[in-house]
């Protein structure tokens, strides 16, 4: 599965926090029938496999959106 | 009279001495080279003869000449007057490490086979030799309960993220659930108790089920650090279940250089054909050398049982798998370590280091902390075992799933966020604001994260 097909539907974001701009990337999987949703918040850590992915991503041409 | 050396041990001599097949004749041949027929007195039918020439009989080199014919009837032996063979019994403990040949043990015959429980071995026990039975020394689980065996949760005990799962990702703790397309069920199995077919007594096995199937869909480990498997490796499992529609699973090893480093190496896939009825399966696959290879960050050795790459059948199959285990070198069945099991707290300890479930359900504490900012709260929650790297927060959520509990009252959220900047693998830093749909409150007012709802579930991921 690509990236591209496994983060189809999600809403990809940086989170600015008082410590840091874009300090981590959340992704909002989309939300199930009774609205109940699956979340991850990934810090920008190298080592990281969802940070590695998330940069993959966007190699591939997709684009994380500004913070709030 | 005084001599140079060491006193001689007690020694013994006696006379080599040649037996003859008689015959009409009056030539012999002699085993031994002589001198004349004074170096050996020779006995007919138990007379002595007398030795010289014009007597009964004379004898130079290897020749042996009577004066007169024997029978076929005679009986005739000579004693070898001037060869004497000497025997030394040496005293008792005089034998020491030094007059032992450095090829004495290669030399005897190998054992073939495992020994049996009565078999002895020599053990120095506090410098006196003594004799100790196999049984007392032979490999067994229990010697090795303490020991770390390779894979981590390879029986399968350790469930934090759930028991049943139908999505692609991590399932039972180290292992993911692979779809490839396929619709499919990974849960954790419960195994009788005293039961037999799988050794070592396993409380739980995996549990595949491929209702729709698709090539390439599986389930796979990853060890971390590719270094730290290279050269001959043995892969060995329980299975049973039913097989795709092609015949049979397949397994193969990927080895992965990590972020930015060299490409990824595969073995050539082998074959598992599975029945109705537990069976163990041993695989011998030879890793490529890591000699040139760059390896960066998240290397790792994979492990993967798969519908085939060329088997496109969608026909449902199922794998049971329990006692899985990867030993350094080559092993066969007969010659397997057996599986190393583990304290459930040890195997959970190192899982955590790749996954740690922090809560699950109604009311459940995640961290404490304090506002920072009317809309700001800001905690910490040292992680319980230092994970891989700086972990991804996981999370289910729905309105008001979470809240921050302060001064008597509760403040709702729907979203939890972690602080990069802070954060680090032992260490996790909270971040909620209003962007999360914090409401405003008493700036440094302290106060706790916790869930709110049955569904709420929080986990930390390091995963390869």
């Amino acid at each position: 599965m690509s990236l591209t097909e496994k983060y189809k539907d999600c809403e990809i974001k940086y989170i600015t926090t008082s410590f840091a701009t874009n300090d981590s990337i959340q992704i909002k999987y989309p939300a199930n029938e009774t609205g109940e949703r699956f979340m991850k918040c990934v810090p920008k850590d190298d080592d990281n496999t969802d940070y590695q992915e998330i940069l993959q991503w966007v190699a591939d041409g997709n684009t994380i959106q500004e913070a709030d | 009279m005084p001599y140079i050396g060491n006193s001689p041990a007690e020694k013994y001599a006696s006379f080599a001495v040649q037996h003859f097949t008689t015959s009409a004749t009056t030539t012999y041949s002699l085993t031994h080279a002589v001198a004349n027929e004074n170096d050996i007195r020779l006995v007919i039918n138990n007379v002595i003869q007398q030795p010289g020439s014009g007597k009964a009989y004379t004898a130079a080199g290897n020749i042996l000449t009577l004066s007169a014919a024997t029978s076929g009837t005679d009986t005739m032996y000579c004693v070898f007057l001037g060869k004497a063979v000497q025997t030394v019994v040496p005293p008792e403990a005089s034998i020491t490490g030094a007059m032992l040949s450095s090829t004495a043990v290669s030399g005897q015959l190998a054992l073939g086979a495992e020994p049996a429980d009565t078999d002895e071995f020599l053990v120095n026990d506090s410098g006196v030799l003594k004799r100790v039975d196999y049984s007392y020394i032979k490999p067994t689980s229990q010697i090795y309960r303490d020991a770390q065996p390779i894979m981590i949760n390879g029986n399968f005990e350790v469930w934090q993220r759930g028991t049943s799962f139908t999505s692609a990702g991590y399932t039972c703790d180290r292992w993911y659930q692979d779809l490839s397309g396929a619709t499919a069920t990974l849960s954790r199995q419960t195994f009788t108790v005293g039961q037999s077919d799988v050794p070592s007594n396993p409380k739980y096995h995996l549990r595949q089920t491929v209702s729709t199937a698709n090539n390439n869909c599986g389930v796979f480990y990853r060890h971390e650090d590719v270094t730290t498997l290279t050269g001959n490796i043995t892969i060995a499992f329980y299975a049973k279940g039913t097989n795709p529609n092609g015949g049979n699973l397949n397994i193969i090893t990927k080895q992965s250089f990590g972020s930015g480093g060299s490409t990824a190496v595969e073995t050539s896939t082998q074959n598992i054909t599975l029945t109705g009825s537990w069976q163990q399966f041993v695989f011998n696959f030879s890793l490529a050398s890591i000699s040139g290879k760059t390896v960066g960050a998240g290397s790792y050795l994979q492990m993967l049982i798969k519908q085939p790459d060329g088997d496109s059948s969608t026909n449902a199959w199922t794998l049971d798998l329990a006692n899985f285990q990867v030993e350094e070198g080559t092993y066969t069945s007969a010659t397997l370590p057996p599986f190393q099991s583990e304290t459930y707290g040890n195997n959970l300890a190192r899982c955590q280091r790749y996954f740690q479930n922090i809560a699950d359900g109604t009311d459940k504490a995640i961290g404490m902390g304090q506002y920072w900012e009317a809309q700001e709260f800001i905690g910490h929650r040292v992680l319980s075992t230092v994970m891989r790297t700086t972990p991804t927060l996981e999370y289910v959520t729905g309105t008001g799933y979470y809240a921050v509990l302060r001064d008597g009252g509760a403040d709702a959220l729907d979203a939890l966020t972690i602080s990069s900047s802070p954060s680090s693998s032992s260490m996790i830093s909270w971040y909620v604001a209003s962007a999360q749909g914090l409401a405003s409150n008493t700036k440094n007012r302290p106060g706790f994260f916790r869930t709110q709802n049955s569904s709420s579930k929080v986990g930390f991921t390091a995963e390869l």
